[in-house]
């Protein structure tokens, strides 16, 4: 055998894929070789070092994504909120002939205060929210602060009051996770009829340095196809500096806007 | 008595998704070191392991119960890497060079730095690609060649002699080109 047959066998005896008889065959061998001896000690220290290289451990927001995330596959537990007051009475409408004016005028004067007191029970409804919404706001996790805009989240809804709205604008331009920025800006595109929604999306555009967000903001503000936004597109279409699927994207919404010869 | 990471996996499958989270309790740390030590770029790394759990609910239904979930795992998070390098390539064909430049760099700099297995390290990144997988798979991950072949898509034995030529390619890097007393 060769010394390139002996580093084989060698292989094969750490792999322990050698039979007893064939290990205790090379060992005799390796004994009575010097330089086999180095060559099998150098071996068995490579194999051992193999197996004590460290793990990398993650920064600890990768488990916080994940969970995020994994919050958002499970239906039954996400958190939306119902606008919509659960108790709001219907009113009995009475129905004779003989005081079908005094009925008229009854069931106007109904349907007058259960409106009052609906959007009474929507505004209070609104302001819990709100409250709610700040309060998370506070926390020191990025997790606990998605929640908090989460609660604001339903796709079903465009009833909204100015100062959520605002707590939102400012989340989007002050908080430091690119993740709760990103749930800020699809929780605000509920509200992409709003001007001044429109016109926050659109500044933010100007300063964001995270690609996803970025990407976000332009397919929200693509729902509406709103003259002022398409000169911040083309800016970012003949921008070099933008990442390619953002410019992509621009690119994709300026179609949109029967600009661009595809 | 600990459930098993298949009995684990089969309720995830059966819907029960939440499940889940301790499935990426016991391997993120392993998925993320392998992607780490692959690509060399935490960002990265940390994009590509959460890809590689959401892929993991998203195709649950691929998932043979009576198979090993690490082997599995790994075939998802080989897939993940090998699909974001395809898309990357398709994007800019100048990263390549960067790619290779950075690698060459971040080598050198492990040597540099001689601190625990960083010279292992460096001499495991001059391997051939595929070399470099099998090698981390079975002596990082501690996958049995079987598995490994299931998920590189290689006959049991052509991996086996793969395996055995990396190890000695390891050795001779490290004694020749690097100078360590192996």
């Amino acid at each position: 055998m060769n010394i390139d047959q002996f580093e084989d066998k060698m292989i094969l005896a750490l792999e322990g894929d050698l039979s007893d008889k064939e290990y205790e065959q090379l060992m005799q061998e390796i004994e009575a070789d010097e330089n086999l001896k180095k060559i099998w000690r150098g071996y068995r220290e490579l194999y051992s070092d193999l197996n004590s290289i460290p793990q990398d451990k993650p920064s600890p927001k990768v488990k916080e994504r994940f969970d995020v995330w994994l919050e958002d596959q499970i239906p039954s537990t996400a958190k939306v909120v119902d606008f919509a007051p659960k108790d709001v009475k219907k009113g009995p409408v009475i129905l004779w002939r003989k005081w079908a004016g005094a009925a008229a005028v009854f069931i106007g004067l109904f349907a007058f205060w259960n409106l009052y007191e609906h959007n009474r029970q929507v505004e209070d409804t609104l302001a819990d929210v709100s409250l709610q919404m700040e309060e998370l706001m506070d926390q020191q996790s990025s997790t606990a602060r998605i929640k908090a805009i989460r609660v604001n989240y339903n796709p079903n809804t465009t009833s909204v009051d100015d100062k959520m709205i605002q707590v939102l604008i400012d989340v989007l331009n002050q908080d430091q996770s690119s993740n709760v920025r990103l749930a800020a800006v699809e929780t605000l595109a509920l509200y992409i009829e709003q001007e001044r929604v429109r016109e926050a999306l659109i500044s933010r555009l100007a300063e964001e340095r995270d690609g996803g967000v970025k990407l976000s903001i332009i397919t929200s503000l693509g729902q509406r196809q709103d003259e002022t936004f398409k000169s911040t597109l083309e800016k970012i279409v003949n921008d070099d500096s933008q990442e390619k699927f953002v410019i992509d994207e621009a690119h994709m919404q300026l179609i949109r806007f029967n600009e661009v010869d595809i | 008595m600990t459930a098993t990471d298949e009995d684990i996996m089969n309720l995830v499958v059966k819907g029960d998704i939440k499940k889940a989270s301790v499935l990426f309790d016991r391997y993120h740390v392993n998925v993320y070191s392998y992607l780490l030590k692959v690509n060399r770029d935490k960002m990265l790394a940390e994009d590509l392991t959460q890809n590689v759990f959401e892929k993991m609910i998203k195709y649950k239904s691929s998932f043979d119960g009576k198979k090993s979930f690490k082997a599995w795992l790994f075939t998802i998070v080989r897939n993940a890497n090998i699909d974001h390098h395809r898309k990357r390539k398709y994007d800019s064909l100048d990263d390549s060079y960067l790619q290779v430049e950075s690698t060459e760099r971040d080598a050198q700099k492990q040597l540099e730095s001689k601190e625990g297995s960083a010279h292992l390290m460096a001499a495991i990144n001059m391997l051939p690609e595929e070399e470099k997988e099998i090698l981390m798979l079975s002596k990082f991950e501690r996958l049995k060649y079987a598995e490994i072949s299931r998920i590189m898509g290689l006959s049991e034995s052509a991996l086996k002699v793969k395996a055995h030529r990396s190890i000695k390619k390891l050795r001779t890097i490290l004694v020749n080109d690097l100078r360590y007393e192996y």
